[in-house]
């Protein structure tokens, strides 16, 4: 899908700016993608981990750095981009936990303490079941994963979905997050 | 099934839609297991879109119930922001105002935020609410909401708070039904602390009723929204706010235009406990004058005559909450809530009558001083077992623990109790009654159990049970108090989840002073029913069958005990001396026998008291102690000491270090002194083993760091035993010890300047003791310094000559060896085994004799110490 000159700059554009040293154009897709991150993260930092952790800290420098040292050229759709960005707020938590647990060694006695380590959503459906969803999901097609975390994760409305995946309508893109949930809940039962 | 299955992405489509779904009757409705299964997982997605999209689905501040502008989805004033908070959504309304969820954009956190409705607040009040404000934002306690601040903006009133996500008592009550009493005063005792956190603090709640109090999912329990003002209830907007609610909870002196004060939140936590148990109020009415008029004509409904089968306890303590004259209500809500854990036992008594009523030959008979109710103090321990069982019966404990909470705790940490005698003096007391909970509970198989010295380092500390969990390893907390009247005693003990700050089981004991350690056996019992763990019969018969003793034996072996934890010559000697006196006192106290023996094998290492002596007393005391109870792990610990230390006997000893460890697996205070044991003999990886499983129960004993690094030193590990060391002098900086086994690996791994320096300190910190001066003269040896090593050499054969202080040959020995004297280093070494002096039987392992190794003396010596080479 082209974007027309009266749209505002598409985030592929302003990356690419951003990575040529365009300070404002780092700032604009920041501000276009760290409230929602944010947002996500903060149901997926351990409630523990708070204490020693900035949730909108941990989101921006991970975003900046991530804005900065991505090949511009994977990421034209913007889904793609809004995905990986998310993956790299996830791998940065994961990080950051098992850096924490380094701290403070995990023995027989903690085992049976798992009150902080987990994340409001973990103790909403549980550690294993989260775990399940995320390794079902980097086992899907890109744009169904694409689909999934913008909808599902981040609230992106239809019609964003649409421009984000590329799709021509409203209906498509409302098909398409549909059937790659579908496919998502088939996926996690092959493991179970 | 494949991707075009149309049940399955009708389901797909409505999660993404966010339409409600039947779960329960979509699974049901799949025609074979593989669809049930993608339903199952489709049902997850739908969770954690819901997550994902309301990262806070259930709000604190739910509205109360009737009220004004509720459905309006404007909001007032069309603000997005206030102040530094970006409004979210709008999450309650009310008399009061709004509301709302927020972001703190400063701190990148959400809050509740209360924005008080202008109207309602003159600059005077809004100046009085944003000052309270500041005053609740210093309450911290677990059970209340913490309050992050208050300001005035534009003539608006705003406090933001944490965000609490729960149900509130309203809710529970109206989902689930009334509480039993003991579920209602497990929340009333909680309500109590957390209020009287808020009275400490200078402020009056003001508005206590079951809509302002929470339960989280994890079951904390939290207090909410202040009652903001305390013109509110006669301000002329009084016919707006909702009168099914607040004024059923105002006591009658503020209805009748008195000012909120400790005595009116207290008939508000009535009020609040009578609706848990019955829904209902003691004083009706349809609006402000009607309960107004109530009041005034004293149609006050009795709470027995609401629901009759409440144990008189809780009724009791209600009805005085509720007292019309305020001076006749609790003084303060410390005093309700005792009274309130009267009632946890009592309805299981009550409740247990016929079943306790076989055991009842072993109640006493003495004066009943605090006796509410005879049948509370013919309860045994049966009865006390009973009581855990019905709690869980009932579903108290399930229930407190929460649905995301399957796991009952498993490791426990008894916290130093309250002494609320009048008399000081009986700190020992309450000391006595934590320690020997600890040590009870340590016996109990399923249980991991913090050691007293750690628990000890908590004895002042302000810190909630979350806290203290996130430095320590435990599940759960026990803490309580004593008090002392004359030959009677009332013990409190609570259990509170570590995760959740909430309170799962508590109870009020009282006896007679001489039936502490059953008294003790029997609160053991009852956690471990409370927290699900099933005693074997010995250890059943352990916590029951207790030596009871004469009062002035158990106060003498009770303040021994906490001197002996002093480990300095002092607190040693005055801990025999009253170990003596109880056992004069009461000689079939074995306690008190197994504890002397401790104190000679003690003041002998100290060199306070010689070999000889020590060995004809700690036998004779350890070989008493064990024939009076031969299923005392104490007894056995103390046999083991004597035979490893004085006798030599490594077989025996070793069994008995078995045998107390089959008795109480737990303990660290016999993996401790067994690892030692173990490293003398040169098994020096076991030892490591249990000292490490030791320091595991006592994580912040710098004794336990010390023994570590000690068994690294003997294993050569010197770098890994400074690392030990700097642990253990982290956790107690003088412990000299840790000082003086820093300065020897520090000396071992060839940093002479450090160790020199560790030294120094080690000798000013031990009032230079002779077994430290001889370490750095050792060490002044090996580091080649000659002069100086001789000078000390010289200083200790003097000092040697003499009788007391006692110079162990060994230390003499150990400087001649560092000076490549041979001959003399064996001549003091064959001394010291003339003397038996203790510390000698590490010689196997020491390194400080390494240079000894090689030659056929040393091989003499080892087996004159019944060691193989």
């Amino acid at each position: 899908m082209d974007d027309s000159p009266s749209e505002p700059a598409s985030s592929f554009e302003l990356l690419q700016r951003a990575q040529a040293g365009d300070r404002a154009a780092l700032d604009t897709l920041l501000a276009r993608h760290l409230p929602r991150l944010r947002r996500w993260a903060s149901g997926r930092l351990p409630v523990g981990a708070r204490d020693f952790v900035d949730t909108d800290d941990v989101v921006q420098e991970t975003l900046i750095r991530a804005l900065r040292h991505i090949d511009t050229f994977d990421y034209r759709r913007e889904g793609a981009l809004q995905a990986y960005l998310r993956q790299a707020v996830r791998n940065r938590i994961v990080d950051l936990v098992r850096r924490a647990g380094r701290r403070a060694p995990a023995d027989e006695l903690t085992t049976g303490v798992p009150d902080q380590a987990s994340s409001p959503l973990e103790q909403s459906i549980g550690v294993e079941a989260v775990e399940r969803y995320e390794r079902a999901l980097q086992r899907l097609k890109p744009k169904d994963r694409e689909a999934v975390i913008l909808r599902v994760e981040l609230g992106y409305d239809y019609a964003e979905l649409g421009q984000a995946l590329q799709k021509p309508s409203v209906q498509a893109a409302r098909k398409a997050v549909t059937r790659a949930i579908a496919r998502l809940a088939r996926e996690m039962t092959n493991e179970r | 099934m494949n991707d075009d299955d149309p049940q399955i992405l009708e389901l797909a489509e409505a999660i993404s839609d966010d339409q409600p779904i039947d779960w329960a009757f979509a699974e049901r409705s799949a025609p074979d297991p593989a669809r049930q299964a993608v339903i199952r997982e489709l049902s997850l997605i739908a969770r954690l879109a819901h997550v994902c999209r309301q990262p806070d689905a259930v709000i604190s501040s739910e509205p109360d119930g009737e009220q004004t502008d509720v459905g309006s989805t404007t909001v007032e004033g069309g603000l997005a922001t206030w102040a530094h908070l970006r409004l979210l959504e709008r999450v309650g309304a009310g008399g009061f105002g709004y509301v709302f969820r927020s972001w703190d954009t400063r701190l990148g956190r959400e809050v509740a935020l209360k924005l008080l409705r202008p109207s309602l607040a003159s600059a005077r009040e809004a100046t009085t609410i944003v000052r309270e404000g500041g005053m609740l934002a210093r309450v911290r306690h677990p059970n209340v909401v913490t309050v992050y601040g208050a300001e005035t903006i534009d003539g608006e009133v705003g406090i933001w708070m944490e965000f609490v996500r729960g149900r509130t008592l309203a809710q529970l009550v109206a989902e689930d039904g009334v509480l039993g009493a003991e579920e209602g005063a497990l929340i009333g005792i909680t309500l109590c602390r957390a209020t009287a956190a808020v009275h400490n603090a200078g402020v009056v709640h003001r508005d206590i009723k079951p809509q302002n109090v929470m339960r989280e999912e994890g079951g904390r329990i939290v207090l909410m929204d202040f009652g903001l003002g305390r013109d509110i209830a006669n301000a002329p907007h009084s016919r707006s706010w909702n009168l099914a609610g607040t004024p059923l909870y105002l006591a009658p002196e503020l209805l009748a235009g008195g000012g909120p004060s400790v005595a009116s939140d207290i008939y508000s936590l009535g009020v609040l406990l009578y609706f848990l148990v019955t829904g209902t109020y003691p004083v009706l009415g349809k609006g402000l004058e009607e309960v107004r008029a109530a009041h005034q004509q004293g149609t006050r409904r009795l709470l027995h005559d609401v629901r009759a089968n409440l144990p008189p306890p809780f009724v009791g303590a209600v009805e005085r909450a509720l007292s019309g004259d305020p001076s006749q209500r609790f003084k303060t809500c410390g005093a309700m809530e005792s009274a309130l854990s009267l009632v946890i036992g009592a309805e299981a008594r009550a409740s247990l009558a016929p079943a306790s009523s076989d055991v009842e030959t072993r109640s006493t008979s003495r004066t009943e001083r605090f006796r509410p109710h005879r049948h509370i103090l013919a309860a045994t321990t049966l009865v006390a077992l009973l009581v855990s069982v019905w709690a869980l019966g009932t579903g108290t404990v399930r229930r407190w623990l929460g649905r995301g909470d399957v796991q009952p705790p498993r490791v426990l940490m008894v916290l130093p109790f309250v002494n609320q005698s009048q008399d000081p003096d009986q700190q020992h007391l309450t000391d006595g009654v934590a320690d020997i909970l600890t040590a009870d509970l340590a016996g109990i198989s399923g249980l991991r159990i913090i050691s007293w010295t750690t628990s000890l380092r908590y004895r002042h500390t302000k810190k909630r049970v979350s806290e203290i969990a996130s430095e320590l390893p435990v599940d759960a907390v026990i803490e309580g108090s004593v008090q002392r009247s004359g030959d009677r005693l009332r013990v409190t003990a609570r259990l509170i989840h570590a995760k959740s700050d909430s309170l799962l089981w508590a109870s009020t004991y009282e006896r007679d002073a001489a039936d502490l350690f059953a008294l003790q056996g029997e609160i053991a019992a009852a956690i471990a029913g409370a927290i699900r763990v099933t005693l074997t019969g010995p250890e059943q018969s352990r916590l029951t069958n207790r030596h009871v003793t004469r009062p002035a034996a158990q106060d003498a072996y009770l303040q021994g005990r906490r001197h002996l934890y002093s480990f300095n010559i002092e607190g040693v000697r005055r801990a025999r001396d009253l170990f003596e006196l109880a056992v004069k006192e009461d000689p079939r106290y074995a306690l008190a026998h197994a504890s002397l023996a401790r104190c000679y094998l003690a003041l002998q290492d100290f060199g306070v008291m010689t070999p000889e002596d020590a060995r004809l007393r700690a036998t004779t005391a350890a070989a008493t102690a064990l024939a009076i109870d031969d299923a005392l792990p104490e007894a056995h610990t103390a046999v083991a000491e004597v035979r490893f230390k004085l006798d030599w006997n490594w077989l025996g000893a070793e069994q008995s270090y078995l045998a107390a460890l089959g008795l109480n697996p737990g303990s660290s205070l016999v993996r401790s002194p067994y690892s030692r044991f173990l490293s003398a003999l040169g098994r020096t990886r076991e030892a490591l083993e249990q000292a490490r499983l030791a320091a595991e129960s006592d994580p912040l004993s710098a004794e336990m760091r010390t023994s570590i690094g000690v068994i690294l030193y003997y294993q050569r590990r010197h770098n890994e035993a400074v690392s030990e060391y700097l642990k253990a002098l982290e956790l107690n900086a003088s412990f000299s010890p840790a000082r003086v086994g820093l300065g020897r690996a520090y000396a071992a791994a060839g940093q002479y300047d450090e160790a020199v320096h560790q030294l120094r300190l080690a000798i000013e910190q031990s009032g230079n003791a002779w077994n430290v001066i001889a370490v750095l003269a050792g060490i002044h040896a090996e580091a080649g310094v000659r002069p100086e090593a001789e000078k000390l050499l010289q200083q200790m054969l003097a000092q040697a000559a003499k009788p007391e202080p006692h110079i162990a040959p060994q230390d003499v020995a150990y400087v001649y060896a560092a000076l490549g004297r041979l001959d003399e280093a064996f001549d003091w070494l064959g001394k010291a085994i003339e003397h038996r002096s203790t510390r000698i039987l590490w010689l196997k392992v020491d390194p400080r004799v390494d240079s000894l190794r090689g030659d056929p003396r040393f091989t003499t010596l080892l087996r004159s110490l019944g060691l193989s080479p």
